[in-house]
């Protein structure tokens, strides 16, 4: 009897398509066709979603069918919508006409780095919607075809980017390698305006957009129910350090509009962000303000169109005119970063009605924010550590051995490096850095980022995760490390999954929640615990 | 030669033959970085596979260790259990093992070959056993990571407050519910 051998032994190992995306390794990948199967794609959005948007073609459809009901014409529009965009981005333009194939962006990726999906490397990914402008739009491709890397537009390509466009955070990372500066996140979200153009879109993408156009937060919170939740969020604040706070809603003429992202109020562990928030302001005696109306950070306009983005980006602008606010602070949130600082001044701006943002503690001007008018609270926060304007024990934070994730987008899309590092040394006494290839401008995305963080996609999640869990698994095997902390929502929701799979035993937190324990309040009562209530260091043992 | 020195003199030889294996499950284009790439930072799959291997040969010749063989196991279990492999699949790695150890001994005499086999074999199949609580431990642990996610309130970020993908879930399963309990009811009637 031959020898069964051991990739046998399993129901087909291996040559075979792969089970978390269909590809199969022996072929060229153009002739690598890519299969829809449960756990491998976000759930297609609703009829109803797509209606509320207007967007085309509202309809219910299943990925894996094989009639995905698409008009007609449906490739007269796709190839119209790459006409169209060519014409008005000029960044698309170059980015589709200039890549070598170096291969510099192929290992950098860590949706590459997790699944080893050829069509995870970057280049490749982009190659993807590049065959398709090479064949119709570039003489060499419209001679050549195939020969100079062209290929028509089939539905088989459209599956090909549904399946492959939603495997991208548009984290950037691999831009930072590229020597063209190609940004391989515009890519990401020119193939997906792309697919909206024919009705191919996710649900929790389009939901959210639809919530936060509504009422103005991803989540649909009315004004009455955010105003009870960080109500609620004052009671236990009032309980852990004695100290009562009364924040204000929609009030005209305060001098700051604060926003943050929805999840900071609801949702654990961002609702103790929230709580750092709190006490920081009334520590300073901030003159400030939140709105019911527009009350989100995320911006899933940027997941959806550059419309989409204008619009949702446009109603906090609206607010602060409404408001009659002197400049906008920001909270812990990721994209919502990167949309102002990359899109909002040639979207809505420059917003001349708001005044350059000068700190009213410290006289600090935030020439840096002098066209957006919106400043991070890590910015802000680490100018008052600067001089010296706090009160801190960072003793109460001795609980935490603390290292820091760079959330990528304030990381990469703003250049904000140095500020959560300030303050976290100056609020905690324990800091461990991850090593230098998975920090700073080279962090490694959480694998859960635009509009990627929903539960049926659960092991892709994982998988994209992967390098992140591996930097903190050796800090915490080397420092003891217990506590992750970030400075956005998306990552405070899906590093904690991603740490209760791969490295139990670390808490993800905001660090602003850090700044909220080191504070040393006027007339406080004696602090037994942290803001989860959790014992100090030193107590309750 | 006995058969312990054998593991000893041929040692690298076996292992880049198991991991050439594991590895080789992998899309051929990506095989090369992943056995390349020796930054543990910057290649944490082919690292992970790497050494978790190592781990587990040394674990094995030195008399199959439970403990030992656990901790090597659990960060390739880890790996393997997100996926999408079925069972078997994932923990198939194991007896790779053994066909890694029966190349290098072509053409070799080594002395307490039959008994010593027997002994070398039983650990592998050990360790397979092993490998597979490993698994659904992962798989448990995986799940749980997916309620908490649920139970904590950050679904409201990740499946939202009014919940399309619950919604479209639950739609999903009814339909499946329906499936079900109608092949059952025709099987019945059958």
């Amino acid at each position: 009897m031959a020898v069964p051998k051991a990739d046998k032994l399993g129901v087909s190992v291996t040559r075979e398509p792969s089970l978390m995306t269909g590809a199969v390794p022996s072929k060229d990948w153009m002739d690598t066709p890519v299969e829809f199967k449960p756990g491998n794609f976000c759930y297609p959005a609703k009829k109803s979603m797509v209606e509320y948007h207007k967007f085309p073609n509202p309809r219910d459809w299943d990925p894996m069918a094989d009639d995905w009901k698409l008009p007609p014409n449906w490739k007269e529009i796709i190839l119209q919508g790459i006409k169209d965009r060519l014409d008005k981005f000029r960044s698309f333009k170059i980015f589709m006409d200039c890549c070598v194939r170096c291969g510099a962006c192929a290992d950098k990726c860590h949706f590459f780095l997790g699944t080893g999906d050829p069509k995870n490397m970057p280049v490749l990914r982009a190659e993807l919607l590049r065959s398709v402008y090479r064949n119709d739009f570039t003489t060499a491709g419209k001679i050549l075809g195939r020969l100079a890397g062209g290929r028509e537009m089939t539905f088989a390509v459209l599956k090909e980017w549904f399946m492959y466009f939603y495997q991208c955070t548009e984290c950037r990372r691999c831009s930072v390698f590229c020597p063209y500066g190609i940004d391989t996140a515009e890519i990401t979200m020119m193939g997906r305006e792309l697919l909206h153009l024919v009705g191919v879109g996710t649900n929790w993408i389009l939901e959210p957009a639809a919530n936060s156009n509504r009422t103005g937060n991803h989540m649909g919170l009315q004004p009455h129910t955010i105003k009870e939740n960080i109500g609620y969020l004052c009671d236990d604040i009032e309980e852990i350090t004695g100290v009562k706070i009364t924040p204000t809603f929609n009030r005209k003429g305060a001098e700051v509009l604060f926003i943050t992202p929805s999840a900071d109020v609801f949702a654990e562990p961002g609702i103790y962000t929230a709580m750092g928030y709190l006490l920081l302001f009334e520590h300073i005696g901030l003159d400030y303000t939140w709105s019911t109306y527009s009350s989100e950070g995320g911006n899933f306009g940027l997941f959806t169109n550059n419309e989409m983005m204008k619009k949702l980006n446009a109603k906090m602008y609206a607010e602060a005119k409404r408001l009659g606010v002197k400049w906008i602070l920001g909270g812990e949130c990721g994209h919502m970063w990167r949309v102002l600082h990359q899109y909002m001044d040639t979207m809505n701006g420059p917003a001349d009605f708001l005044q350059v943002p000068k700190s009213p503690i410290t006289g600090t001007v935030f020439e840096n924010a002098a066209s957006t008018k919106m400043v991070h609270i890590s910015e802000f926060t680490a100018d008052l550590v600067k001089h010296n304007k706090l009160k801190l024990d960072p003793a109460r934070n001795n609980h935490r051995v603390l290292t820091f994730h760079d959330s990528c987008n304030p990381a990469r899309a703003m250049g904000m490096l140095d500020e959560p590092r300030e303050v976290i040394k100056a609020v905690a006494n324990n800091f461990f850095e991850m090593p230098a290839n998975t920090i700073r401008e080279q962090t490694f995305c959480c694998g859960s980022g635009t509009g990627l963080n929903t539960d049926e996609i659960m092991e892709l999640r994982m998988r994209a995760g992967l390098p992140r869990a591996n930097a903190v698994q050796y800090v915490h095997d080397k420092h003891a490390v217990n506590t992750l902390s970030c400075v956005c929502a998306i990552d405070r929701a899906t590093l904690l999954s991603l740490v209760n799979y791969w490295v139990p035993g670390v808490e993800v937190c905001g660090v602003s929640e850090l700044v909220g324990n080191a504070l040393v309040m006027e007339g406080e009562k004696e602090r037994e615990t942290g803001l989860r209530f959790e014992p100090l260091a030193g107590e309750g043992e | 030669m006995k058969f312990a020195d054998f593991l000893v003199e041929k040692e690298s030889a076996i292992l880049e033959a198991w991991v050439d294996q594991v590895l080789g499950q992998y899309p051929a284009a990506s095989v090369p970085f992943f056995k390349g790439g020796k930054d543990r930072f910057a290649n944490p799959l082919g690292h992970t596979l790497r050494h978790g291997l190592a781990d587990l040969f040394t674990a094995v010749h030195a008399g199959g260790d439970n403990q030992a063989m656990t901790v090597a196991l659990e960060r390739i279990l880890l790996l393997r259990a997100v996926e999408n492999l079925a069972p078997s699949q994932a923990v198939a790695f194991v007896f790779g093992l053994k066909q890694a150890v029966r190349s290098q001994l072509k053409g070799l005499a080594v002395e307490d070959l039959a008994e010593a086999w027997t002994g070398f074999e039983q650990h592998v199949e050990s360790l397979a056993l092993l490998a597979f609580d490993l698994y659904m431990a992962c798989r448990e642990r995986l799940h749980k990571t997916r309620i908490n996610e649920l139970k904590s309130g950050r679904y409201i970020l990740s499946d939202g407050a009014v919940c399309p993908s619950a919604l479209m879930r639950k739609e999903q399963e009814t339909v499946t519910d329906l499936q079900t309990t109608s092949n059952s009811c025709s099987q019945e009637a059958r």
